[in-house]
């Protein structure tokens, strides 16, 4: 009798004792998930703002101040905005939001040099315009938006624009492009370039990525006049292998591009390439 | 941000398939089970040993039957006490009805029984410790087997062999082999303790009860 109460008092001890362990186990995994949400907030992603994909031959956009914006003789943002409205929904690409802030900002430059009415009239087409873009992206399905759309587009425009040279703005640095490729006329091969690249990188995912910091891949690439790849330095390699080896890939993907224009000479072309897991832009 | 966070633990989890949840959750449960026995006889076997070394040393000073037994009520969780008392009560309630050879032979079964019973109690559980030990990193093995086959399935479906598709599937896949030796690791080193601890006791226990046995016939 006595064995079987100890018996039942061992097992309610036993009962108690995984209550225990389940607790202790739970606070464990509930610690690590903290650990890592305070490793993250600690350790905030590093903001890559790439605007390669953006900088489209042939845009008419008023990149480089007033003096290419005010001779454009259409209203500039029916051509550029529709790619305004859906970085507001894509929470990644801060590369299409550039352009949003720059464009409202530019008719008060060129309300300086134009006449009162003329600027009061262009005011009103561009708060029209702008009217009508909001409408369109309301109407637009919220999963039409992200990354790949915005590449689609930006490709689709690429296509129906041709890829003739087409300066966009003017002036190296402090003047800035608009779409802040480092501002300076914007090159159409080295834009075919990088769409090539794009196409043809896989970025890791962030879930490969512990931290975004860091995931900075800088490449000097030289393209010989047929096109084919000459050399490939690297400037800057990233902290995570997992990125300096998506580069690699890409890069070894890559050993024929177009052959360059003939302005470019015989020697061929060099760019300096920034891949971060959010583009390609040029350094 | 939770997204962010599962880099590691949660992203992981969600990112399993079934099988791999399956094999995870049964490897908590060991492990749970296991530290559940771990914390419990550690502590038990801990007190039997300072109980019985308490009883040893009144066994040494008093060397009267009656009176060991009055104060072995103290110690009940100990194993010599325990042993102690089933010889006690067998001598009380034979001394007066049998001869010496006979109460021995009684009193050396009563002990004798007891000791197994004691033995059995100390040792109760502490195998499942040896099997999570010995099968928990096969069965997350098998859990990491089944997620990197699914990685491979879904690799062939996407087109892609780069790092980028491959990575991801085999390291939700590990995390079954980690949990695995999770489990493993403390059970076999609280084996390893528990059994070298009853083994002290059972020896001890096989040492002392000749000398209790002598004590109850010397009355």
């Amino acid at each position: 009798m006595s064995t079987r109460e100890e018996l039942k008092r061992e097992q309610r001890k036993f009962a108690a004792w995984v209550a225990v362990a389940a607790a202790m186990h739970a606070a464990v995994l509930l610690g690590a998930v903290l650990t890592q949400l305070y490793y993250i907030r600690t350790h905030p992603p590093l903001k890559v703002v790439s605007v390669s994909l953006v900088s489209l031959p042939g845009a008419p956009g008023p990149a480089g101040g007033p003096p290419a914006s005010a001779p454009s003789p259409k209203p500039a943002p029916e051509t550029t905005a529709p790619k305004a409205p859906e970085p507001q929904v894509a929470p990644v690409p801060k590369k299409a939001e550039v352009p949003v802030p720059k464009k409202v900002a530019e008719p008060e430059v060129a309300r300086k040099t134009v006449p009162a009415e003329n600027a009061k009239s262009r005011k009103e087409s561009l708060d029209e315009a702008l009217a009508k873009l909001r409408k369109q992206a309301d109407s637009r399905p919220q999963a039409a938006s992200g990354v790949g759309n915005a590449i689609a587009n930006l490709q689709k425009k690429v296509a129906s624009q041709g890829s003739g040279p087409a300066p966009i703005g003017a002036g190296r640095g402090g003047g800035g492009g608009q779409y802040g490729t480092g501002g300076g006329a914007v090159d159409p091969y080295q834009a075919l370039l990088f769409e090539i690249l794009w196409k043809k990188w896989v970025p890791p995912s962030s879930q490969m990525l512990r931290s975004t910091s860091g995931m900075l891949v800088t490449v000097r690439i030289h393209i010989l006049s047929d096109g084919s790849l000459g050399g490939v330095e690297y400037l800057r390699k990233s902290s995570s292998e997992v990125m300096n080896n998506s580069v690699a890939v890409t890069l070894t993907k890559s050993i024929r591009f177009p052959a360059p224009p003939k302005e470019y000479g015989s020697r061929g072309v060099t760019y300096d390439i920034n891949f971060t897991p959010t583009g390609i832009s040029n350094k | 941000m939770t997204e962010n966070a599962g880099g590691g633990i949660v992203s992981m989890l969600t990112g399993s398939g079934p099988v791999v949840i399956m094999v995870l959750c049964v490897l908590i449960a060991f492990s749970i089970v296991s530290w559940a026995i771990i914390a419990m006889k550690f502590l038990s076997i801990r007190k039997s040993i300072r109980e019985s070394g308490d009883f040893l040393d009144s066994f040494f000073e008093v060397q009267n039957v009656d009176r060991l037994f009055a104060s072995s009520e103290g110690f009940r969780n100990g194993s010599l006490p325990r042993v102690f008392r089933a010889g006690y009560i067998e001598y009380s309630t034979m001394r007066d009805k049998s001869t010496v050879s006979q109460l021995r032979e009684r009193i050396a079964l009563a002990v004798k029984r007891e000791l197994n019973a004691e033995s059995k109690r100390l040792s109760h559980l502490v195998p499942f410790l040896a099997t999570v030990g010995n099968t928990a990193p096969f069965i997350g093995l098998f859990g990491t087997v089944w997620g990197i086959m699914s990685s491979f399935q879904n690799i062939g479906l996407m087109k892609s062999a780069s790092l980028a598709a491959v990575a991801p599937g085999i390291s939700e896949a590990l995390i079954a082999t980690a949990t695995g030796l999770v489990a493993a690791i403390p059970a076999v080193m609280g084996y390893n303790y528990l059994t070298q601890k009853i083994g002290e006791v059972e020896r001890d226990l096989e040492d002392f009860t000749p000398d209790f046995i002598d004590l109850y016939l010397n009355q």
